[in-house]
């Protein structure tokens, strides 16, 4: 059954509306103060100050179990797609292929590649260095707000008189954001460790393995984890 | 050029070890806001409701509310408890993960 959950990822960094492992709606935030669409507790409130660095997480829903059942579900997606980085291993084949692809030089494929690669490692930079906010509302009214740093430091405020399902929502919000939270310091690390790992095989240098190579190592990163975050049982409504 | 490559490999492995030597201790909060109240409810305004740290060598300590019971007796808000105390594991879940993977770059960095 699908069910309405509407996820956001307000990066102040980004430039432009995109989404985050076909799960986010990413879309930029006002770097210079206040958020554009800040919430608060109360409506006509003044909006909050600050805009975190490392971006909001907000998710939106009508609660219900069946809400929760599709939440905790996407978080399993990442965890598995995880898991897959884990367990993939860089054959000999594919190295030489992308050591070999690396010193023919860039293809317009690869720089565009690069580009993503680029704006990938600055958000996974944005989220690992500065403090994460995480709200959920209930149909637009604010439930709860959960600071969280790249280590776990961890401060919730929350509605006093949120019910027990809504308490279980954010909860999952939580464990939504966290659990990407890591699968993108995961995909960079892999990318850091295959470009090594294929220098090292290759004897690449300059260019080739600082340019060239990690756009590549990229696009094979992706491919390994793409397949089970599209995959049937992983929809967002 | 090769020393390039490896100029920039041995910094992202510092930048790593950096992150995880200043990894040390966890703290976990909790705090509530009331609504409705004439003058509004701000998130500046939220009441500590309880807190946890947690240290990489295992010490940990946590302040909690306690309530009395009909017998006068001091008790702990379960409810708030609960709350706080998911909180806790997921922290605590979140760092494992996040040190282990780190950990993992690191040595096969380095190796």
């Amino acid at each position: 059954m699908s069910v309405s959950v509407s996820l956001q990822y307000i990066d102040p960094g980004a430039e432009t509306t995109g989404e985050l492992y076909g799960l986010w709606q990413t879309q930029p935030g006002d770097i210079a103060g206040i958020g554009k669409d800040a919430l608060s507790f109360d409506a006509g409130l003044p909006v909050r100050p600050d805009m975190p660095l490392g971006g909001v997480w907000r998710v939106d829903a009508a609660v219900s179990e069946a809400v929760e059942a599709q939440m905790a579900g996407q978080a399993q997606r990442l965890v598995n797609a995880g898991r897959s980085l884990d367990e993939a291993v860089l054959g000999e084949a594919q190295a030489a292929t992308l050591a070999s692809a690396a010193k023919a030089g860039s293809t317009v494929e690869v720089q565009r590649d690069q580009g993503l690669l680029t704006a990938f490692l600055e958000q996974a930079g944005r989220q690992v260095q500065y403090y994460a906010w995480v709200e959920t509302t209930d149909r637009g009214i604010m439930l709860a707000r959960s600071t969280v740093n790249w280590f776990g430091h961890l401060d919730t405020i929350w509605r006093e008189d949120a019910l027990a399902p809504q308490r279980a929502l954010h909860q999952r919000s939580l464990e939504l954001a966290l659990a990407t939270r890591l699968t993108t310091v995961k995909t960079a690390l892999t990318v850091v460790k295959w470009v090594g790992l294929v220098a090292r095989i290759a004897t690449l240098s300059g260019p080739a393995a600082l340019v060239v190579l990690p756009g590549l190592v990229w696009g094979a990163v992706n491919d390994v984890i793409y397949p089970i975050l599209r995959s049937d049982l992983f929809q967002r409504s | 050029m090769a020393s390039d490559f490896g100029t920039t490999m041995r910094g992202v492995a510092e930048k790593i070890a950096h992150y995880v030597d200043g990894a040390a201790t966890l703290t976990v909060e909790t705090r509530f806001v009331e609504v409705g109240l004439d003058k509004g409810a701000k998130f500046e305004d939220a009441k500590p409701a309880a807190r946890t740290e947690i240290k990489l060598d295992g010490d940990n300590s946590s302040v909690l509310p306690m309530m009395k019971n009909e017998s006068g007796a001091l008790e702990v808000d379960a409810t708030v408890y609960e709350l706080h105390m998911k909180n806790v594991q997921a922290a605590i879940d979140y760092r494992a993960k996040m040190v282990g993977q780190l950990l993992s770059a690191l040595q096969s960095l380095r190796g």
